[in-house]
């Protein structure tokens, strides 16, 4: 008897199937890698651009889905000066769109520079709202009068990029959850513990994540090993419930840079408050360096590629079907 | 001894039999109730194009939209010549396209209307259209059900899918109450009755036949005569097969089944593939031929869920049934 539950109970890759006619025959499996990309070198940005294009090739070659996670301002400055990269992001199946957010927005964790926490719930939302349906000023750290933040990468894209990153101090993160529930938003990124399909946090729901796998802090290591070790620690992770998922993690940064433009700007002895030196920019990594984190990033996918029946690859998109 | 066996074997016969079909008390049948049946409808979903990139162009491709749109109408007249019945259950994007697309061209194939408001008039107790949402993107089932409503469609309450499974997750406790919506102008709209209990992922949907009134997140399987929103279930709510209500109308054929109650099972078909998998209607057509003699013999009704829960109500007593596959 073909049952819905049995053509779907395969795998979290065939979660899809819920919605997807094209069931994908994998063995049973309930684990899955979710690649992360997160874009924000505004410091860099041809870089950054190129970067992505580069990951776009990867991992269109050899099937493997990525979620590619920009700020507001990446999402800014690939819409002005690289439009074909933004096209390029707009309609591909594999690459799924998401958000994050960085200083210096004010409701970003340990940058609550105008005293966000202090605010009443309801001005929180006025505020950040107006910040996500707005450009941001990176030295002033105050909106801009153009459109843009979250509400105008749902408009640029077409749909509502699914995953967010908005790690908030607690007191305003249910805030910065609602605003961006109600601008679409459906998965809030946490790390640090086990997030189950389905769980919720405030109106968002969480991202399944049982282990975040850090990749660029393993140059050298072997990819396979990295994501081998992090697959079978998954299903063991506390409080975690199957269908389990690695999220294996990048920067576009961690791929040129010695430090992140935020970081560099917002964290390292260059004050917590604005106005902010933009002038100041994080050294490239040598073309060593660069080429390592490449190979890196490079046998990761791979790796996932030649074992996608077993160990398959999900993505914010994919989750989005399955709740 | 042997009179006393059959007193015996009678009264655990109708134990077995009331247990099988779980909180039934088995009074119905004999207040006059009309006799067990099975009640059937096929149900599509169309999905949002980010979560389904396959189906995709089918929202997002005038063309490919148009393709599908005479695959849905064919369907129809396949669903409607074999005498069955089809709850078409839409998501926000597909109803987006129809406003978009179902030009005076298009509309002149379907009697000057649109698509989803021709499949709501044409045959109503065969063919109904429903709000579908995952609530996601910004819409819940007040947006799309008043999306619905614009497109001529009015709403009639059946919520088409939502999780159940497991408790500390589901979101229909909040559907017992007016529902407001999440977009402009803020819709308010009354669920009517629950179908498609599931799961993230439909890992452990909780399936079942019958129509009864789940009494909370941990007791979802339990009646609660208190509540006023039932559950119908879709039993093993098979894609594109029969196999599964085969085997409720061989429960019922073979007193399995607690007597005068009403047991139902759906089909699910994925309306994107209507066009680009030549197998599907063939299969949809299959399936009807298959169980023609079971309507024959009135063990089997084709009634779409809106019709299931008039019956329930009128004809059933609202008699609750549940029982898990
Ligand atoms: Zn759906």
């Amino acid at each position: 008897m073909t049952t819905r539950r049995r053509f779907l109970a395969t795998s979290l890759g065939a979660l899809a199937a819920a919605s997807w006619p094209a069931r994908r025959a994998h063995a049973a499996a309930d684990t899955s890698l979710l690649f992360s990309l997160n874009v924000q070198d505004f410091a860099w940005p041809d870089l950054s651009a190129q970067l992505v294009f580069r990951a776009l090739d990867l991992h269109e070659a050899l099937g493997i889905p990525v979620d590619i996670s920009l700020t507001t301002t990446q999402s800014d400055l690939f819409w002005r000066d690289f439009p074909e990269l933004f096209e390029r992001l707009r309609v591909s199946t594999l690459a799924t769109v998401c958000y994050h957010v960085r200083p210096p927005a004010p409701y970003h964790a340990l940058c609550d520079w105008l005293d966000v926490a202090a605010m009443s719930a309801g001005d929180q939302q006025a505020l950040v709202r107006r910040y996500e349906t707005h450009g941001l000023d990176l030295v002033s750290g105050q909106p801009s009068a153009a459109d843009g933040g979250y509400a105008a990468l749902v408009d640029r894209l077409g749909y509502a990029p699914p995953c967010v990153g908005i790690a908030c101090d607690a007191a305003v993160q249910a805030a910065a959850d609602t605003v961006f529930h109600d601008l679409g938003a459906t998965f809030g990124v946490v790390h640090g513990r086990a997030a189950n399909l389905g769980e919720r946090r405030n109106s968002l729901y969480v991202r399944p994540e049982h282990v975040d796998l850090k990749l660029f802090e393993h140059v050298g290591a072997d990819p396979a090993a990295l994501i081998e070790a992090a697959a079978a620690e998954a299903p063991a992770v506390r409080g975690g419930r199957a269908p389990f998922v690695v999220g294996v993690k990048m920067h576009d940064n961690d791929f040129f840079a010695q430090d992140s433009a935020w970081l560099t700007v917002y964290a390292s002895g260059n004050g917590r408050r604005p106005p902010w030196d933009l002038s100041r920019r994080s050294p490239l990594l040598d073309a060593a360096a660069q080429a390592a984190m490449w190979s890196l990033y490079e046998g990761a996918v791979t790796h996932a590629a030649r074992n996608a029946a077993r160990l398959p690859a999900t993505s914010c998109r994919t989750l989005l079907a399955a709740v | 001894m042997p009179k006393v066996l059959r007193g015996v074997s009678v009264a655990a016969l109708v134990a077995l039999v009331g247990a099988g079909a779980g909180v039934g008390s088995g009074d119905a049948a004999a207040q006059g109730a009309p006799p067990a049946r099975v009640y059937a409808t096929f149900v599509s979903h169309n999905e949002e194009a980010i979560s389904n990139p396959p189906c995709a162009p089918v929202v997002t491709q005038r063309e490919r939209y148009l393709a599908n749109r005479a695959a849905v109408l064919d369907t129809a007249r396949l669903v409607l010549e074999r005498g069955g019945a089809w709850d078409f259950q839409s998501e926000w994007q597909y109803l987006q396209a129809v406003a978009a697309w179902d030009d005076a061209a298009a509309i002149a194939t379907t009697d000057g209307k649109n698509v989803v408001r021709w499949l709501a008039e044409i045959a109503p107790d065969r063919i109904a259209v429903d709000a579908h949402s995952h609530e996601h993107s910004g819409w819940n089932y007040a947006d799309v059900a008043y999306s619905l409503q614009q497109l001529g469609v009015p709403p009639n309450g059946i919520v088409g899918g939502f999780i159940a499974s497991p408790a500390s997750l589901e979101v229909w406790t909040r559907l017992r109450a007016p529902l407001v919506g999440r977009r402009a102008p803020y819709p308010v709209w009354q669920a009517q009755a629950l179908w498609g209990a599931a799961s993230p992922g439909h890992r452990d949907d909780p399936d079942a036949t019958g129509v009864w009134r789940p009494r909370d997140p941990e007791r979802f399987f339990e009646d609660d005569p208190a509540q006023s929103l039932p559950h119908i279930g879709g039993w093993t709510s098979d894609e594109a097969a029969g196999d599964g209500l085969a085997d409720l109308l061989d429960r019922l054929r073979t007193n399995r089944l607690e007597p005068g109650r009403m047991y139902t099972a759906t089909i699910m078909i994925q309306q994107c593939n209507l066009d680009s998998d030549a197998a599907l209607q063939p299969a949809i057509a299959a399936i009807l031929d298959r169980f023609a003699p079971d309507v024959a013999t009135g063990d089997l009704v084709w009634a779409t869920l809106p019709t299931v829960l008039r019956t329930w109500r009128e004809e059933y007593g609202q008699a609750p049934v549940v029982v898990r596959p």
